[in-house]
């Protein structure tokens, strides 16, 4: 387990919920890339948590090609039409895991 | 028994520790960063709860803080960048990094620096201080200092890895007090490292003879592609040695695994569902964080299984609570301490009921170590629960 990444999530998940910051936001939504399966989904819990104001986190990650999978199924669980909106187009990714799971959220 | 540091009846209090560096005193300067990392842990009360989660409470003491008294750290609010912690070592006290231990000629003006270092803390004890002394520490010359400072700067580093390799150094030092250190924290940290394998004296779980009755795999939340759960996955393989009666055709149960209750109620239906259409009633399931709370809500639907053994599972009584009616008792669960997926799911650590028996890992936080095989392995899991 990535024990100092642990403590990033928490803490930036505490900054996050205080200040807003993007930055502490941006640490959050990038640790679901992180190869470490507690780590990765405590900031996916957290960020679900944080409801509609983790979908501009979760669009940057999609822009920038990071964790996409798991970002639209942390989008799926907040709901929403703009979490919707977001991943509709991910429905025809030619990544088929990609796709698949764009087209499960929408099965549910 | 240690070869390199003697016993000694007393050991050096407080900033004596740290006024120059021998067999004699380091030991004590060990024990002064130990129990600084425990601070950062938390202190006593992970293991006061533990006491009290079993009623023993009464039955745990600390020691007298006045036996050893260490500055009490304010200010840890997470962790603090090494590089920043090796600019204020330069800044503060002209020390400049050499490669891993000091040179002998560079000895006197590492003691100076650790000396004065270690002063700073006592004077003000905040995380910052405490901090820039474990980054100092990783370049005693002393192991035993060097594997003391790794372990109790976890809570603390940024560079968790750099920790990790002094620890896999250590664990072959020639000292039995170094190497024994170094395992205790590798096997805290990463208990899954090959380094503590000569450690180890658990043996692979004995083979069930025969087939029983189907045993399935559910995974848990966002893990519908892990590997692990699969066919052929590292946990799959590892059951299924144990267990031959493991589901291992393609078609095995998969669920949405989203973040939500209606997710997990669809995904008990869908897995009740499976079950009929396999004509599987009275099969054994396993299921990993929510996974094991969608098996729980499927016996509230009315599937009858056998045994329910839940992994890492987040307790939400309220909601997934098992129909006992429907499965045979008691419910194995089995646990790492303070998971902190769960901490940030908000559930419950563990379920408190006759019927339902809960086996605590000797492991801190990782959601994950439920499922590794090693973890099975070494700690005999599969024995445990009767597998």
């Amino acid at each position: 387990m990535k024990w100092g990444e642990a403590a990033a999530v928490f803490s930036a998940f505490g900054a996050w919920r205080v200040t807003g910051s993007a930055r502490a936001g941006g640490v959050l939504a990038r640790a679901l890339a992180s190869p470490d399966e507690t780590n990765r989904t405590a900031a996916g819990i957290l960020l679900v948590r944080g409801g509609a104001r983790a979908v501009p986190l979760l669009r940057e990650n999609l822009q920038q090609g990071v964790a996409v999978a798991l970002s639209l199924r942390v989008l799926g669980d907040i709901g929403g039409p703009e979490a919707a909106a977001l991943i509709e187009p991910y429905q025809r990714d030619p990544d088929p895991q990609v796709a698949a799971a764009a087209r499960a959220l929408f099965q549910r | 028994m240690s070869l390199l540091y003697p016993h000694r009846s007393k050991p050096f209090k407080g900033m004596a520790a740290f006024a120059a560096i021998s067999e004699d005193t380091t030991p004590s300067q060990a024990a002064v960063l130990l129990l600084l990392g425990k601070q950062l842990r938390g202190g006593d009360a992970p293991l006061q709860a533990r006491a009290a989660a079993v009623r023993r409470k009464g039955n745990v003491a600390a020691e007298p803080q006045s036996d050893f008294p260490v500055p009490r750290l304010r200010g840890v609010e997470g962790p603090i960048p090494f590089d920043e912690s090796r600019a204020r070592l330069t800044r503060l006290h002209g020390y400049v990094p050499r490669a891993r231990a000091v040179a002998a000629a560079d000895e006197a003006r590492y003691t100076d620096a650790y000396r004065d270092c270690a002063q700073r803390l006592f004077d003000k004890p905040v995380a910052a201080n405490a901090a820039d002394l474990f980054a100092l520490c990783l370049d005693h010359p002393k192991a035993l200092a060097r594997i003391a400072a790794a372990i109790a700067s976890m809570p603390l580093t940024t560079r968790p890895e750099e920790n990790l390799k002094v620890l896999v150094q250590g664990v072959k030092s020639a000292d039995e007090l170094e190497r024994e250190l170094a395992a205790t924290g590798l096997a805290r940290y990463a208990p899954a490292h090959p380094a503590l394998r000569p450690f180890a004296r658990a043996k692979r779980a004995p083979r069930v003879r025969g087939p029983r009755e189907t045993l399935m795999l559910v995974h848990g939340t966002w893990a519908t592609d892990q590997p692990w759960y699969q066919p052929g996955g590292d946990f799959h393989t590892l059951v299924k040695g144990l267990r031959n009666d493991l589901y291992d055709q393609p078609d095995f149960f998969r669920w949405s695994g989203g973040w939500n209750d209606g997710a997990r109620d669809a995904g008990a239906t869908s897995l009740k569902q499976w079950v009929e259409s396999h004509s599987e009633q009275g099969l054994d399931l396993m299921g990993h964080s929510h996974g094991a709370n969608v098996i729980l809500k499927a016996t509230t639907l009315g599937l009858r299984i056998g045994k329910a053994i839940l992994l890492s599972c987040p307790v939400h009584v309220d909601k997934y609570f098992p129909n006992f009616a429907n499965l045979s008792t008691p419910v194995r669960s089995v646990r790492v301490h303070a998971d902190l997926v769960i901490l940030a799911d908000g559930g419950g650590q563990r379920f408190r009921h006759p019927d339902i028996r809960e086996t605590v890992l000797p492991i801190w936080f990782d959601h994950s170590a439920t499922h590794d095989p090693q973890v099975w392995q070494k700690h005999k899991v599969a024995q445990t629960i009767a597998l």
